[in-house]
């Protein structure tokens, strides 16, 4: 594929072809004007240099940065010199120095062993002229087929040199048949040909790949990948935009060792989850933090950005490097910088897909007889008149059916259009694009659309002087029923999947269950599901999020070695909900007593104003041996966040939708206004003595608003050593190794996630969900009710910086001229002082308050291997894989607490049951909950005056009356009878290793690519069969999976699924229903063909590619339920819970991209 | 580098003030309580309390303190603490044990700002005596329920608050009965407030007797409070403005009304309206307790609480309490109607699927009804209570009733039967009993008088007859011969009883993970 032909320094550049003719027009010319005395050296290294008035340091330093190279120069030369202004894009390195020295008779003697280049002045200019003995034609094409015009043929050893016509043809004397003929093309690997009887020579250059020089950026600047001291992870944006998904976020997952990302459920819109090597905050946020083009976001709207418009991403890792953004960087920092324009003829590139998407898998269900048969179980008189007063149980075998999956879940159309273009000239660059993102969701009524438009600007002022500005407008909607959303009773059978699911399959009389829309048989007093289709069409749920950035930046050269940037920005994000429900949806039927609202409606609103200014100054310089860079700065920025809304209930006229909620009853107005800014002052030294060992010291100081004065500042060091051993002698012989370098680092980062005013008491007259959503009110003598106001928190003057600090050992392995890569870390996160929003003893009268307290440790390895496993001619196939381990451990609570437990509010009879326990010495949020032990047979059992009676010394379930067939849970104290003291840890929701193994296979213009993510030795709590395979809340006519047709019945005495009835405990959880949710997944699937360019320049189309992708193909998993990758409460202390998840879908796009 | 430092220093100095922020999210105590009407806000949310699930709003009129010899929780759920089958962690004590202290913290808050508004000092005596009562009562719910519980009064200091250790029941009474007679002094006459959800003298005075009363018997077990008693009750029965209603059902009628009868019904817990509006302020009085129907004309009633045989043949035929607590009918369908068809005396095994019949829907008068929400109000002291009391205590005081203590316990039976409450009616007045079947006779009206109304469980533990009594109605349960076989299971509470433990409910799992020095109440280790 062209675009995987682009040099990854130079991957600023649109599209491959844009680049080669650049390419071509530049070395043509070069190639033409240029002839010098060569050296018999060989510069595969491609370099880019865009330097204006620079002197040759500056160019040397350039070069160094780029080639790992050192460059000196004969003084007299340097002398020479005037101010190099220079534009050079992807050029051999040699030809750089010749710009430099133009005019000049030089002479570059190259000694690769110790990579250094001496530019010399010329003794004298050899003039040979060797008679021409032999000539030599020929035609240089690419691996296509494509001619390349102005490519360079030299004689080796000699001047002689050529230049291929527009049809790639080039004709070269040589002076005998020992000659070797060296072919080079700026972006091609260099061929050599020794001409023996050949007198007609064609050659077809190969593409390279130089992934050493790839550039990463760090924060305040960007260093070449050997440079780096820090632990850094870098995605392959070309790999990550062939995933139809509407944000970079969703594409991230396996990608990159160490960020572990995973989305709740399929639901259109929803976010995802990233932790960047484990999660140490328990009950704040562990979500890192995201630059984008230079801005610091914590809670940045990612799916606003077109994945398409992103240049490069790149995930700080270790403390080293992201003590740089200190105070928020505990988390991990994502730094994304988006595409920008190019000088050189203005590239417009197009991008439009149409797909389809399916869900992955549906429940398998009881169909018509195996439901009335179950029906009889529960309850034989009633199903006797509802089912089987004219007809026998037989005949049902026959009954297809309700299929209410099949009504609910739809195909789906996806569409992407994306349009770009960019351009400029040597002052000024810019792009512009504009998208538009449509995913219909797989349940009908819902789904996600996006509308975006960036631009860009770069202009060179002065020699010294550049400013630009980068801005980018999205408009995100999603809309539809979020599946995982309980209605307002709080009960289990509010939710969709409930109603999906739970509808029975034959109504049992005349009456059609598609047009009624609530089921007759069902008691509407304690079962709440509604027929979906119905309400589902009717619900009304809108999520617009519109979101603008605008950064601009002013940098100026002082002198030749010290830069001031100044950059600012202003970000500004509006959330709109608006939902409204009818009289025909679960939330706004009358019919449902615990529809307190009636047909209701709610809009709100948040508003987000953050605004940021940063001023760097940056000094670098080479002196002798040494390298250093010294950057100094000071940023400020401030985030406003403004949140209203209200609610009306009662509406009249629901035809008008949401602009009739002006005539129904006030229900809950609010708003709350927040503020918090940041002040910081920033350091880091980056020295480095032969290219050979490396130091990195980064200091920064932040003061927030969030906490009192004295408090207030937070200091975050941290430093880092690298070695790169590759270029000591001892292994510079050892000629496989191409690179091996060692890091250390060590530093401490924050994190102050809280609210804006955690420190402070407050009062509240409308007190949040802690407060049991008990609105404050008290009516004296029948009279309308009073306001109430309570205490809500204290004052805690001493609350901090949470810090964490971090160990990173790490390895880079090259191997084989880099054709292997291996990267390994191993780190230690010790997160201290954690801002806990910690328990309180209840008799305080404040449940819950953020102090500093706790400790987690996070323990890990990552490893990364990039290899080139065939390069042929034809086909190339390159793989990455990466893994990562992560331990997580709790050293210390809240005070003496030695544990304590979550529970997820999904069902009230469930809502107090605690599912999670977090515990000292354990990691996180462990399932936590009744050994399940199979099912009581009838050996368990003597039997008394006709009764089953428990055998002595067989425990009980904690019901009153155990039968047969009844669930059986393990005693632990012994008591033979179940309570608290016999629940225990059941699972682990964290996965043992995740990762991902991607593959790029290219076969002439077909490129394949494969992608498999995995993660393994996380379990999940399937809460869904709680209620669907074993009915555990005892309802008639409530469909089940099909399993339970496996249950325990005299006849069939399973040991796996409980009798009907027999379900034990109400509200308790046990290991029955916790599965292991590991699953590996071939994740994306992407087939492109590169239309040949001989068809396209008649349509004045420079490059075109269709492709064929697919996502979320194929999963291989344990997991009973819909989708093993669950987790829908998900936080710290809550994961892999699934209960009415939204179906993941699998979707098959069309692709084409055409540049012109 | 010099110069950098100090330049740093310089800046950071100047921009310090740049992160100084003022909330703009909240009220801060510091700002607020500035007038009378904010005072009064921070006072309402310490009335709030009362009304919450966890306490008068659901729980404790049906769930817990109601599980005693008058009725059964007829929902068979198994477990949970109408059943005597609960852990340390369960949700309801946890949730009594919060939200009592919520309130005692929203107490101490509009204690410690009392003095910052310019206002009228009747009104700043009037508030801050309604707080320190408010929050003394919720002491009395804690320390009857739990005994040994940290004895918080104030917020100045809340790392101490954050380590209170567990005060004794008598510490605990003692502040309770300090509060209580100091906002005794500060809150308005009954006949000014007018109405019984605010707290009135009256109302801290016949709380006062209860909580000497109970203060003389276990776990204390101080008898001279009993003189205590005498004092308090008399202070409202001498005046002579508090007598019963002259109906003891319309007592009732009028909590589903909405109106009010001060005279009888001195301190309640207001519930209003029915959900329609922007308010939440409905409560679950005759949703929980009440004749069971689902018909929404009617009101829905879930009909938690039936009754036992035992309360009922407490009752005389004539006594007129008896039809009205507990319900002679029920709701049935007739023609597609729910209509009233009465229980049919024959077999009286029915009286254990009749229905505490106190709290009926029928008569509210907020329109439309709401399924879960009702605007009845709750009544925490009936001046027949006070009566009882009064009887009670002088009996216990003088080891034999005396004159007045017949005539408070006859014009309670008076009433009861028709009569006219203040007229002797010497055949049918108690006279001539000793101390024991004066005490008796005491423990059976209190019965029949307050059945329901969340006393009696602390009235059997405050006489030491608790564990007794639950096995007699287990026995009740188990071999009773007037009882179907299906209803058995209502025996489930009594036979699950175990004293000590049950005398007291655990301090909270939580609370006790959090804060280990707390110890836990007999048996519940």
């Amino acid at each position: 594929m062209y675009k995987k032909n682009t040099a990854f320094i130079n991957r600023i550049l649109i599209s491959y072809p844009y680049k080669s003719l650049l390419i071509m027009k530049l070395s043509f010319i070069l190639s033409v004007l240029v002839f010098f005395q060569v050296n018999a050296a060989s510069y595969a290294q491609k370099v880019s240099l865009h330097v204006r008035s620079a002197s040759i340091d500056e160019v040397f330093y350039k070069l160094t940065q780029q080639t790992g190279h050192t460059f000196t120069a004969d003084a007299e030369l340097t002398n020479k010199l005037k101010p190099i202004s220079l534009n050079l894009q992807n050029v051999d390195m040699k030809e750089a120095l010749d710009k430099c020295f133009e005019g000049q008779p030089v002479r570059i003697v190259y000694n690769r062993a110790d990579k250094i280049v001496v530019v010399k002045k010329a003794d004298r200019i050899v003039e040979r002229s060797v008679q021409p003995a032999i000539t030599i034609r020929g035609k240089i094409t690419n691996e296509k087929g494509d001619p390349l015009p102005g490519a360079l043929v030299h004689v080796k050893g000699q001047d002689t040199k050529a230049v291929s016509e527009m049809g790639g043809n080039y004709t070269i004397v040589v002076p005998d048949e020992e000659a070797i003929l060296h072919f080079s093309f700026l972006g091609f690997q260099v061929q050599e040909i020794k001409v023996g009887e050949k007198r007609n020579i064609n050659v077809v250059l190969k593409t390279t790949e130089q992934n050493i020089d790839q550039v990463v950026v760090i924060g305040y600047g960007s260093v070449a990948r050997k440079d780096l001291t820090g632990s850094v992870g870098q995605a392959d944006i070309d790999d990550i935009i062939k995933a139809p998904v509407s944000s970079f976020e969703e594409a991230l997952a396996g990608r990159v060792a160490g960020v572990q990302v995973s989305s709740g459920d399929g639901q259109p819109g929803a976010g995802v989850n990233v932790v960047i090597r484990g999660a140490s905050s328990l009950t704040q946020s562990n979500s890192p933090l995201y630059v984008i083009d230079g801005f610091p976001v914590e809670d940045p709207t990612t799916a606003a950005i077109n994945p398409q418009d992103i240049l490069s991403i790149d995930i700080l890792k270790d403390a080293s490097a992201t003590a740089i953004y200190g105070s928020r960087a505990a988390n991990g920092v994502i730094i994304v910088e988006t595409k920008k324009g190019k000088p050189g003829k203005t590239v417009i590139s197009a991008n439009a897909s149409v797909g389809a998407q399916k869900v992955t898998k549906t429940m398998d269900l009881m169909d018509p007889y195996q439901f009335v048969k179950m029906q009889y179980e529960l309850d034989p008189e009633i199903t006797e008149t509802r089912y089987l007063s004219d007809r026998t149980l037989e005949s049902y075998r026959d009954e297809r059916g309700y299929d209410w999956q099949k009504e609910m879940f739809k195909t789906a159309v996806m569409q992407n259009r994306s349009l770009s273009v960019s351009g400029g000239n040597k002052e000024t660059s810019y792009m512009l694009s504009a998208s538009l993102f449509d995913q219909g969701g797989i349940l009908i009524n819902s789904g996600s659309k996006r509308v975006q438009g960036r631009f860009n600007i770069d202009h060179n002022v002065s020699d010294r002087l550049k400013i630009g500005l980068n801005t980018n407008y999205g408009s995100l909607k999603n809309y539809g029923r979020i599946a995982t959303e309980a209605g307002l009773s709080g009960s289990a059978s509010s939710y969709l999947l409930y109603s999906i699911w739970g509808y029975r399959p034959i109504a049992g009389g005349d009456f059609d269950l598609l047009d009624s829309f609530l089921d007759p048989d069902i008691d509407e007093s304690n079962d709440f599901r509604v027929n979906p289709l119905i309400s589902t069409k009717n619900e009304f749920i809108e999520a617009n999020n519109r979101s603008l950035s605008i950064n601009a930046y002013a940098s100026y050269k002082i002198t030749d070695h010290l830069m001031f940037k100044a950059s600012g920005g202003f970000n500004r994000r509006d959330n709109r909900e608006d939902s409204f429900y009818n009289s025909q949806t679960s939330r706004g039927t009358p019919l449902l007593p615990s529809n307190t609202r009636g047909v209701h409606g709610t809009i709100s609103n948040i508003e987000r104003d953050s605004w940021l200014s940063e001023n760097t100054l940056r000094y670098n310089k080479q002196m002798g041996k040494h390298l250093l860079d010294v950057l100094g700065g000071i940023t400020f920025q401030g985030t406003k966040r403004n949140q209203y809304g209200f609610t009306a209930i009662h509406v009249p006229n629901e035809t008008l939708g949401i602009s009739g909620l002006d005539e129904g009853t006030p229900y809950m107005n609010y708003s709350q206004i927040s503020e918090n800014k940041l002040l910081s002052f920033l350091g880091r030294v980056n020295y480095n003595y032969r290219y050979k060992y490396y130091l990195t010291a980064t200091f920064r100081a932040d003061g927030s608003s969030k906490f009192f004065p004295e408090n207030r500042w937070g200091y975050f060091p941290s430093a880092a050593l690298a070695w790169r051993m590759s270029r000591e002698k001892f292994m510079r012989n050892i000629g496989f190794i191409s690179e091996s370098k060692l890091r250390l680092s060590y530093g401490a980062t924050g994190n102050n996630r809280i609210n804006d005013y955690a420190p402070y008491a407050s009062l509240s007259l409308n007190p949040p969900a802690d407060y049991g959503n008990h609105m404050l009110h008290y009516s004296f003598r029948n009279q309308t009710p009073q306001k109430g106001v309570i205490p809500l928190s204290i004052l805690n003057r001493d609350l901090k910086w949470e810090t964490t600090t971090q160990l990173d050992l790490g390895y880079d392995l090259g191997l084989f001229k880099d054709r292997i890569i291996l990267t390994a870390d191993i780190y230690r996160k010790d997160t201290r002082d954690l801002l806990l929003y910690a328990n309180m003893p209840l008799f305080t009268g404040y449940p819950r308050l953020y102090r500093n307290i706790g400790r987690v440790l996070n323990k890990g390895l990552e490893l990364t291997l990039n290899t080139v496993n065939v390069d042929s001619q034809n086909f190339t196939w390159k793989s990455n894989f990466n893994i990562s381990f992560n331990r997580n451990k709790v050293l210390s609570l809240n005070g003496d607490e030695p544990e304590f437990f979550n529970a997820i509010p999904w069902e009230i009879v469930y809502n107090s049951a605690d599912l999670y326990q977090t515990k000292i010495g354990e990691p996180l949020s462990q399932f936590y909950g009744y050994v399940w032990d199979g099912v009581y047979q009838y050996e368990d059992f003597d039997i008394v005056d006709d009764q089953y009676v428990l055998k002595e010394g067989v425990t009980g379930n904690g019901t009153t009356n155990v039968q047969p067939g009844d669930i059986k849970y393990r005693d632990l104290d012994g008591n033979l009878e179940i309570g608290d003291a016999d629940r225990t840890i059941i699972g682990n929701p964290l996965p043992k290793h995740t990762g991902g193994f991607a593959n790029n296979f290219s076969y002439r213009g077909i490129q394949l690519h494969l992608f498999f993510q995995w993660s393994y030795g996380n379990d999940a709590m399937n809460a869904n069969r709680i209620i669907f395979e074993g009915n555990a809340l005892h309802r008639m006519n409530l469909n089940q999976y099909s399993s339970y047709e496996n249950r325990w019945t005299p006849d069939n005495p399973s040991n796996t699924l409980p009798r009907i009835g027999g379900q034990g405990l109400r509200g308790v959880y046990s290991s029955r229903t916790i599965e292991d949710a590991s699953f590996i997944r071939l994740k994306t699937f992407s087939l492109g063909y590169d239309i040949p360019s001989q068809f396209l320049k008649r349509l004045h189309i420079n490059s075109a590619q269709v492709s064929l992708s697919a996502q979320n193909l194929l999963t291989w998993t344990k997991y009973s339920g819909m989708d093993p990758e669950v987790s829908v409460r998900y936080s710290a202390l809550t994961q892999g819970f699934d209960y009415s998840a939204y179906p993941r879908s699998r979707s098959y796009t069309v692709d084409i991209r055409l540049t012109f | 580098m010099l110069v950098a430092v100090t330049f740093v220093l310089f800046v950071l100095a100047a921009c310090d003030s740049f992160l100084d922020s003022t909330p703009k999210d909240f009220l801060s105590p510091e700002n607020y309580y500035e007038t009378e009407e904010q005072l009064n806000y921070g006072l309402n949310g310490v009335y709030d309390v009362l009304g919450h699930k966890d306490i008068y709003g659901d729980a404790l009129i049906s769930r817990m303190g109601t599980e005693a010899d008058e009725g059964f929780y007829a929902v068979s759920t198994f477990r949970g603490p109408q059943v005597y089958d609960f852990s340390s962690s369960d949700p309801y004590v946890t949730g009594l044990w919060k939200r009592l202290y919520d309130g005692i913290n929203r107490a101490n808050m509009v204690i410690e700002y009392i003095d910052k508004p310019d206002m009228s000092e009747e009104s700043r005596a009037d508030i801050l005596g309604q707080a320190k009562f408010l929050r003394a009562y919720y002491y009395f719910l804690l320390v009857i329920n739990w005994a040994n519980v940290p004895l918080i009064t104030d917020v100045a200091h809340p790392e101490e608050n954050l380590n209170a250790p567990q005060k004794s029941p008598k510490e605990i009474y003692e502040f309770i009965i300090k509060e209580m007679k100091e906002a005794e002094s500060l809150v308005e006459e009954a006949s000014v407030v007018g109405f019984g959800g605010r707290v009135s003298k009256s109302a801290v005075q016949g709380i006062l007797a209860r909580v000497c009363l109970h203060m003389a018997g276990h776990p204390v077990n101080d008898k001279s409070k009993y003189n205590d008693v005498l004092e308090w009750t008399s202070k409202l029965i001498d005046p002579g403005f508090h007598r019963l209603n002259p109906s003891y059902e319309q007592v009732f009628i009028n909590y589903a009304e909405d109106e009010y009868y001060i005279e009888e019904s001195i301190w309640e817990v207001e519930f209003w309206g029915n959900t329609a509006g922007s308010f939440r302020e409905g409560g679950r009085v005759g949703v929980n307790t009440g004749i069971p129907t689902t018909n929404a004309a009617i009101g829905n009633s879930y009909g938690f609480i039936q009754v036992t045989s035992r309360l009922y043949n407490r009752y005389e035929d004539e006594d007129m309490r008896r039809d009205w607590a507990i319900a002679p009918w029920r709701y049935q369908n007739v023609n597609g109607e729910p209509t009233e068809v009465a229980w049919k005396p024959w077999p009286d095994h029915s009286i254990y699927q009749r229905h505490c019949g106190k709290w009926r829907r029928k008569y509210e008068r907020v329109s439309p009804k709401s399924t879960n929400d009702s605007p009845q109000n709750f009544p925490l002291l009936r001046f027949s209570d006070v009566l009882l009391m009064y009887a009670e205590a002088a009996n216990e005081s003088y080891g034999s009733p005396t004159p007045e203590a017949y005539e408070a316990i006859n014009r309670v039976r008076r009433r009861a039967y028709g009569f006219d409450e203040l007229q002797s009616n010497p055949g049918f007045d108690l006279s001539g009993m000793d101390y024991a079947m004066f005490q008796e006779q005491i423990r059976q009206e209190r019965s029949r008088e307050l059945c329901f109304e969340g006393l009696r469980k602390h009235d059997l533990i405050r006489w030491g007859i608790f564990g007794s009594m639950m096995k007699d109605v287990a026995d009740d349960f188990e071999t009773g011969t007037d009882i179907f076989n299906s209803t058995r299971y209502g025996g489930l509470a009594g036979k699950n009883v175990e004293e000590p433990k049950h005398l007291l409910y655990p301090i909270p799992a939580s609370e006790r993970g959090l804060k280990p020095y707390l110890v836990q109440n007999p048996r519940w280790e």
